[in-house]
């Protein structure tokens, strides 16, 4: 009873993209934000592993959410985003917390993690896209924005593009707040369904 | 009668609805922040070391035997040497333009000559309002920015080098800083620093740089040891703040050549008579036999002080255990004329080697390409994308010039087949087998052949008119983007 629980709570922590796509979409405002205000954007920068946290708990629910059916290469998005996430939060830890960079100055491993992260969890992203659509494990009208908007993401984290980069990684933060949104509109209506099923006497 | 929503209408409501809210609200955010990356990389700290008139063909490991380097000589078993560098433009100004921001000065158009200057070769000015500095992207990042130098042009008021740096120390008193009255220095004191030959320009440089450097009273008190004790001064609180950017640009070893007795006895003893220590800008007949052969012992000189010092600078940075934490690079923004060719000093239509030929090292901290060479046309213009690109900071504008840090990584940059480059109303231009410059029109070229002739001393440019002018319309005009201006 209380795996069933468990497992049922870890599947609605699918919901958990909505917060995190929207923190992530918040990256340049809080950027900004934290310039104005404190003069100091690492501020932001050590608030930000919420986004990455709150986007893993929701990778891993989307995940259960699908039990596997998207095959092979819904395991290896997944896998690939899964890392890009830890790297992201382990590279933000190193790099604003602990400082590590600053003791190696010349390889800057918190840094190179992090941007390494970024571009696993991008790619990742629209590996396990591409898969959920190919398989149609979740709702096409959800994952079908995400995927495009994931390949935006890509691009925003090769390099710094800017206003361009910005938008791209707004839009893939909104990919991820689209995704859990298709998901939980999907509950909701299947919830309906269910309830308007006649009862067989 | 009206029915519930369906599925099919919540969907479109809220797809609909949320679709909005994305595109509005990224368009609000989009246009108002465009930052969204961490910065960071590499956080190494770097040295740009400039030094001034340095001639590629004095130092001993480009191949000279007689002059005494041997800090620069340690450097390049450790440095990627570079053994075709040249200056994106000459001289000092343009040349140090280009360092700073990494966009060509040359063909120099839209020059605008600085009102309060007495110097007007095509490109001098400051630094355009529209470009940014290596500094000034480097000071966001995080960066202890600080130039310390002695070349007076950079800090006149007409100019702007010290955009970007957190400080700048200017050292007063070199060549013709109006630092001291010139009034109190007598006709016997110029003198002994001029030969009859010197024009009234050169004694009057030499006049104003004795009242300048009337109060020496040891070595320490001479230009390049001023600059680089600065410099090591600097070091012990950037040890305590890096990442830094420090740039030492060091006058010398430009003219006036009056260096410390020592050095000079190390290749000249016996002279009587007033010190060459400058050259007219001129045609070299003003000079001969023994004084030209003193004047090029006083530059020597010059040269060995020089880096002297340097040496004593970068022992201070490796006693401070930065050298693993730091990129260096070395190099020279042009050289200077003794008589090789026809010319002295630096006159726009002698672009001979003696004028345009740099050194040029790059010094990773991880090793990377110590002790090798490359025969790229490593320019002026290359060294804030480079450093930027070790930094892994983007720069804030496109630049013009090649990342060499490629080489360091076994990789190679864009092609560059042939090099250009400009001084006033001359053009130079280069490929492996010719050398051809002219007048910005095409006029008075002159060509060399560098396979028979490597130290260019037979002008063939009357028998092959087809190849001057191919290399002048291919190679110059095709890398300034039209006609060359006119001033």
């Amino acid at each position: 009873m209380f795996l069933k629980s468990l497992s049922g709570l870890v599947r609605w922590s699918v919901l958990l993209c909505v917060p995190g796509g929207v923190l992530w979409a918040l990256t340049p405002l809080g950027i900004s934000l934290a310039e104005y205000r404190f003069s100091a954007p690492v501020v932001f920068w050590k608030l930000f592993p919420s986004a990455p946290l709150l986007l893993m708990l929701g990778l891993i629910g989307l995940q259960l959410w699908q039990t596997g059916r998207a095959g092979w290469p819904g395991r290896v998005g997944f896998a690939l985003a899964l890392l890009g996430l830890l790297l992201i939060v382990a590279g933000d830890v190193g790099k604003f917390w602990l400082a590590v960079d600053d003791t190696y100055l010349t390889t800057a491993p918190a840094y190179r993690a992090m941007r390494i992260g970024f571009l696993l969890f991008a790619l990742g992203s629209i590996v396990f896209g591409a898969a959920a659509l190919r398989a149609r494990t979740l709702p096409v009208w959800g994952v079908a924005p995400f995927t495009v908007l994931s390949v935006g993401g890509l691009v925003s984290v090769t390099g710094d593009l800017g206003t361009l980069g910005a938008t791209l990684w707004i839009l893939f933060g909104v990919g991820w707040v689209w995704l859990g949104f298709s998901l939980l509109v999907e509950a909701i209506v299947a919830s309906w369904k269910t309830r308007r099923k006649p009862r067989v006497s | 009668m009206k029915q519930g929503v369906t599925r099919r209408d919540f969907l479109k409501v809220a797809g609909a609805g949320a679709a909005g809210v994305s595109l509005l609200g990224t368009s609000a955010l989009g246009s108002g922040c465009s930052t969204y990356l961490p910065s960071g990389g590499s956080r190494m700290n770097v040295i740009l070391v400039i030094l001034d008139s340095l001639r590629k063909d004095h130092v001993g490991a480009y191949g000279n035997d007689w002059i005494q380097t041997p800090t620069l000589d340690a450097l390049s078993k450790e440095s990627l040497r570079f053994t075709r560098a040249y200056p994106d433009s000459i001289p000092t100004i343009p040349a140090r333009r280009a360092i700073h921001t990494g966009k060509r000065t040359w063909p120099f158009r839209n020059w605008i000559p600085q009102k309060g200057e007495t110097f007007f070769p095509a490109g001098w000015q400051r630094i355009p309002e529209d470009q940014v500095t290596l500094s000034e992207t480097l000071k966001p990042e995080g960066y202890n920015t600080a130039l310390i130098t002695d070349t007076q042009h950079m800090f006149k008021a007409s100019m702007n080098f010290q955009r970007g740096f957190d400080i700048f120390d200017y050292i007063r008193g070199q060549e013709r800083d109006r630092y001291r009255s010139p009034l109190r220095v007598s006709e016997d004191q110029v003198d002994r620093y001029t030969v009859s030959g010197n024009d009234d320009s050169m004694r009057s440089k030499v006049r104003q740089y004795l009242a300048n450097t009337a109060n020496r009273r040891s070595e320490e008190d001479y230009f390049a040891p001023k600059v680089f004790l600065r410099a090591a001064d600097y070091l012990e609180v950037a040890r305590e703040a890096q990442p830094f950017f420090l740039v030492v640009d060091s006058f010398d070893p430009h003219e006036p050549w009056d260096p410390p007795k020592k050095y000079v006895d190390l290749y000249d003893e016996g002279y009587r008579g007033g010190e060459p220590v400058v050259p007219n800008y001129s045609s070299d007949g003003w000079i001969e036999g023994r004084q030209l052969e003193r004047m090029r012992v006083l530059y020597a000189a010059e040269v060995t002080m020089v880096d002297h010092w340097l040496g004593n600078f970068l022992n201070r940075v490796e006693d401070l255990g930065l050298m693993d934490s730091t990129l260096l690079m070395v190099l020279s923004d042009h050289g200077i004329a003794l008589a090789e060719h026809t010319a002295t000093g630096k006159v726009d239509w002698g672009l001979w080697p003696e004028l345009t030929d740099v050194p040029f090292f790059i010094r990773h901290p991880g090793g990377k390409g110590a002790g090798e060479t490359s025969d790229y046309y490593a320019s002026t213009h290359d060294v804030a994308p480079t450093v930027l690109s070790q930094l892994n900071v983007e720069p804030k504008q496109p630049m013009d010039g090649q990342d060499l840090s490629v080489f360091l990584d076994g990789g190679n940059p864009e092609p560059r087949p042939h090099f250009t480059l400009g001084y006033n109303d001359y053009a130079w231009t280069r490929d492996d087998r010719y050398v051809m410059f002219s007048r910005n029109d095409g006029t008075e070229a002159k060509l060399y052949d560098l396979e028979n002739d490597p130290d260019m001393q037979n002008d063939i440019a009357g028998q092959k008119p087809g190849l001057v002018k191919r290399m002048f319309e291919e190679y110059v005009l095709a890398d300034a983007g039209g006609l060359l201006p006119k001033y």
